[in-house]
């Protein structure tokens, strides 16, 4: 049982860090009903340019990390620019197969530029484990879930109090009623991906950092957890993908724990297979669904 | 305040609007009518910039409007509320008219994080004041797409009214209400919307057009047939022949 505790525990603190990224992937698809394939490889560019910063000027850990976030965000609008600002209505096809052009592009940059596999990365903190009665934290990882939660409480501050919130929330629900309300919605859907770069990039450090060392797979991998957690939560919901992180960190670590490293991925799919069966429109997307396939009916 | 002058629009080779040429005064409320199709709507939509006009041009105050983006306009002092409600479902009540504000020139770069500040409060005062003008004051914490359609027009009025606009588009405000209703509308628009400002009002119902304006316009198939008093344009040969096909309108 301590043992489950334990897991459990581990799980919510690595999910934190998925939730995050899943809170960049369902901003830009609650915003932009797009999905944005290249938010992955974005942030692993960022996450390169912190290296660059740590092996050139051997930085500190806020110097790092702003590198990392800062390079998030540049390469974000980048994309922007690119696969959505150039392509904005009704292509929604277009805008995801140019970012995953995108992903390729950025991938082959970084092996060009950092030829070797992988890359050491410093450590946020290096302190021994917290032990609690029978349970023992990694200082990493409460550091981890603690960044993770401060950064979800900012954006629900930003999305719920601020007249900014309240502009991001029209554009979402309704982008041609907001621009009745004389809201600049091209601004906001450019801000939105940058707050969701942001968030990348903060989770991008905070995962790179924990696990010591970077490679340009780290893009890749990063979609994957990004896009699995959103599914879990629901497209477009951030409490969703909140808890789309969470319950895909505390599965996976069961998984490690119980069946070995090697099933840690593999659970990961067949969480997703099972929610795609039973429960396409994850835990907070589900009425949509139900109302999307009544109508459907009705037809 | 508004000059419309050989305003041309088509989609797809159909004339929506033709040659078409509009003025309307200070403090002047008209009613635009016409049957389905005859382009009020589109009319509304190259105003405030949803779509490109072909040929002519929109002055606003003197201004020439025709180009500017939607949002633009907005800021220039034009609200519109919609024959296809939109209203934001997922927000309350109250956070719906709070959007509408969005574009007040108070409302800086600074402004939308604030929200403390005593102009924002007092900002948030004047939502409260327009809900409660609209009888939505007790409603103001539920969610918009839960209430029922009367009172989602009211919404989207003081949602329109938030602004305090210089000029007021209503498409169709009472569409969909029984009698009783659209005169409740009637009596709201008459006594708290339309004093004050400049207004266009689409509708069908020729007796909430006769409660509110003055003069009447009159479209078919995107040309104004006629435009005057209600009494005489009503009587408009061209205008019972694009409605009742010859027959008598009853107001």
């Amino acid at each position: 049982m301590v043992d489950f505790i334990q897991n459990c525990l581990d799980g919510i603190m690595l999910g934190s860090s998925y939730a995050l990224l899943a809170i960049g992937f369902t901003l830009i698809f609650g915003v932009m009903r797009r999905l944005n394939l290249s938010y992955g490889p974005s942030i692993m560019v960022g996450a390169f340019i912190g290296t660059l910063v740590y092996l050139e000027f051997k930085a500190n850990a806020v110097a790092i990390a702003a590198a990392t976030v800062v390079g998030a965000v540049i390469v974000g609008i980048y994309v922007e620019r690119l696969c959505f600002r150039a392509i904005r209505r009704g292509a929604a096809v277009a805008s995801m197969v140019s970012s995953f052009v995108i992903w390729m592009q950025l991938e082959e940059i970084v092996t060009v530029v950092f030829p070797d596999r992988t890359y050491p990365f410093p450590p946020l903190v290096t302190a021994d484990p917290i032990e609690l009665g029978p349970l023992f934290f990694k200082v990493e990882n409460i550091v981890m879930f603690a960044v993770a939660a401060a950064m979800t409480v900012l954006l629900h501050w930003l999305l719920q109090h601020t007249r900014f919130g309240l502009a991001l929330r029209a554009v979402s629900e309704n982008p041609r009623a907001a621009l009745f309300m004389g809201i600049n919605v091209g601004a906001v859907m450019s801000l939105a991906f940058v707050i969701a770069s942001a968030f990348g990039g903060v989770a991008a450090y905070l995962i790179v950092s924990a696990d010591g060392q970077i490679t340009p797979l780290f893009g890749l991998w990063a979609t994957f957890k990004g896009l699995i957690a959103m599914m879990l939560g629901g497209m477009g919901s951030i409490p969703g993908a909140i808890l789309g992180g969470l319950l895909l960190g505390v599965v996976e670590a069961q998984s490690i724990w119980y069946l070995g490293t090697e099933y840690r991925d593999l659970s990961a799919y067949f969480l997703l297979f099972l929610f795609l069966v039973f429960r396409p429109g994850g835990l907070m997307g589900q009425l949509a669904v139900e109302r999307e396939l009544a109508a459907t009916r009705r037809v | 305040m508004l000059r419309i002058e050989g305003l041309s629009r088509s989609f797809g080779g159909v004339a929506a609007l033709e040659a078409l040429d509009l003025a309307v005064a200070d403090g002047e409320v008209v009613g635009l009518i016409g049957p389905n199709g005859s382009g009020k709507t589109t009319l509304f939509n190259v105003i405030t910039g949803v779509h490109a006009a072909d040929s002519g041009r929109v002055l606003l105050r003197d201004e020439d409007i025709t180009k500017s983006t939607p949002a633009a306009i907005v800021r220039l002092g034009i609200a519109r509320t919609f024959q296809n409600l939109r209203i934001f479902q997922r927000m309350s009540v109250r956070e719906n008219v709070w959007v509408g504000q969005h574009s007040l020139p108070s409302v800086g770069p600074l402004g939308l994080l604030s929200n403390r500040s005593a102009a924002e409060r007092a900002r948030r005062a004047e939502v409260d004041g327009l809900l409660d003008a609209v009888g939505l004051a007790d409603r103001r914490n539920v969610l918009a797409g839960s209430l029922p359609l009367p009172e989602q027009r009211r919404l989207e009025l003081a949602r329109a009214l938030a602004r305090s606009p210089a000029l007021l588009l209503l498409d169709e405000p009472a569409g969909g209400m029984t009698p009783a209703e659209t005169a409740e509308m009637a009596a709201l628009i008459r006594d708290f919307a339309v004093p004050g400002r400049t207004c266009i009002v689409i509708e069908h119902k020729l007796d909430l057009i006769s409660t509110l304006c003055q003069r009447l316009c009159v479209l078919n198939f995107g040309r104004k047939i006629a435009d005057g008093e209600p009494g005489q344009v009503l009587e408009h040969p061209e205008v019972l022949e694009a409605y009742l096909g010859g027959d008598t309108l009853d107001a």
